[in-house]
């Protein structure tokens, strides 16, 4: 929100103005939700730190080397404790919830992963370890916040615009900086000069700082809002033909596959490329599965690709692996934001570096805000009365 | 010539924080600090001369 004007003999450029009005609009409209942006993603860069303090997510008592009981046994144990309820997915996920199962369930009837449940199940004695609700966590509801406006899906692309907005604010902002540079150093900050011109300053100087981080920050999010969207394109032209053609075939009892889970994992990595692992598998008759397949999910290992994800199709009656789809280039774009938003991939230093990225764009977005306010106030004229 | 050069700085120490930023994740942990500390130079860069101008 600069206001300061470039130098030289012909005042400023059309160009420059465009810019300069483009930069205090698309900022002051973004100002309220990307202070709450800024607050909520601080605390959400330690998400995990704060979940293992609260103690909000079930981990097993047992030692890691500890025999295992089959999954199967798992879910049959949360389906006799929920007899309402179906599976929709189970998942293991040894670096953040070592020890455990998460047995996703939906009422008996659900596709959809909407009004889903997430059970806990101690993978040593196959018992429920606790169903903590994701979304009603500290950390579960500040994320919904942030990703979603509480508006489910749709808030992604509340969250898209908002990104837009601070994508321009930042393009523009290097416009409006050019200017300023010819007049005044980088890293000066000009004091005893009056607090407006200051706050400029300061305004110029952190923003060129965080013009980098910001960058990434503000395109990840932009992406990051259309997570759904993508991956129901990617339900339409990848799963789509699969699904048409189970459409055909017998379908089978979602709640009791003739394939059982452990056969499933076990037929799923047999078909993974090496290096991966199967995390994920969504149970047949769901939004993310046919009526007659699985859908296992794969991570990779090491590198990138601890952060992408591979898909097998399993063939809940016959064991077959139909169809191993490819993960589009818009989905694996999505993956990669994921990390690159929330800083969370490169340990205590990088989250820290990320806090103080955070609090420097929320400082210059509240100094932004205040010059913006402050020119505003000394152009108004004053009432009658009251003395200049 | 002075300006434009600080403005080139500014664009450069902003994209060598975007490579840092994303050679971090992209590649294998063995040159993880030497990313960090591309990611991180803005702000080494801004806390130095912060000092200077201080003085």
């Amino acid at each position: 929100m600069n206001t300061a004007t470039p130098a030289g003999n012909s005042g400023p450029g059309r160009w420059f103005r465009f810019n300069l009005w483009l930069h205090r609009w698309t900022s002051l409209i973004a100002t309220i939700p990307f202070l709450i942006l800024c607050l909520t993603g601080t605390v959400l860069i330690f998400h995990e730190e704060i979940d293992e303090a609260l103690g909000t997510v079930p981990v097993s008592q047992h030692a890691a080397e500890t025999p295992q009981r089959p999954a199967s046994e798992s879910i049959a144990n949360v389906l006799a404790a929920y007899p309402g309820e179906r599976v929709l997915s189970t998942g293991l996920d040894p670096e953040h919830h070592p020890g455990v199962m998460l047995v996703v369930t939906g009422p008996r009837g659900a596709r959809s992963f909407e009004d889903a449940k997430v059970r806990f199940t101690d993978l040593v004695t196959a018992q429920p370890a606790g169903d903590p609700d994701p979304g009603m966590t500290f950390t579960g509801l500040l994320l919904e916040l942030h990703a979603e406006w509480f508006l489910g899906p749709a808030g992604e692309l509340v969250g898209a615009l908002i990104a837009l907005l601070v994508l321009l604010s930042l393009l523009s902002g290097i416009v409006v900086y050019a200017p300023y540079v010819r007049r005044i150093a980088f890293g000066v900050l000009r004091r005893g000069k009056g607090a407006r011109l200051l706050q400029l300053d300061l305004h110029h100087f952190i923003g060129a700082l965080v013009l980098g981080w910001a960058l990434v920050v503000t395109v990840t999010g932009f992406l990051l809002g259309f997570n759904s969207v993508a991956i129901g394109i990617w339900q339409m032209t990848e799963l789509g033909p699969l699904r048409a053609e189970a459409e055909r075939m017998e379908p089978v009892d979602a709640r009791h596959p003739p394939v059982g889970v452990d056969r499933a994992y076990a037929i799923a990595q047999a078909a993974a490329p090496q290096g991966w692992t199967v995390s994920t598998m969504i149970y047949p008759l769901t939004e993310f599965s046919t009526p007659r397949h699985y859908t296992a999910l794969l991570v990779g290992s090491e590198g990138v690709d601890e952060r992408l994800f591979r898909v097998v199709i399993v063939d809940a009656k016959t064991g077959e692996v139909p169809i191993v789809p490819r993960v589009p280039g818009y989905i694996k774009l999505i993956s990669l934001s994921q990390p690159l938003h929330f800083g969370d991939y490169g340990g205590l230093a990088l989250k820290l570096l990320w806090t103080a990225c955070t609090w420097l764009t929320l400082f210059i977005t509240a100094n932004g805000a205040w010059l913006w306010w402050d020119r505003r106030r000394k152009r108004l004229p004053l009432p009658d009365g009251v003395p200049a | 010539m002075r300006a434009r050069k600080t403005l080139w700085r500014v664009l450069a120490m902003a994209l060598l924080s975007v490579a840092g930023i994303i050679g971090m994740l992209l590649v294998d942990s063995g040159w993880d600090g030497a990313f960090l500390a591309l990611a991180a130079l803005p702000l080494a860069v801004g806390g130095w001369r912060y000092g200077v101008e201080r003085h």
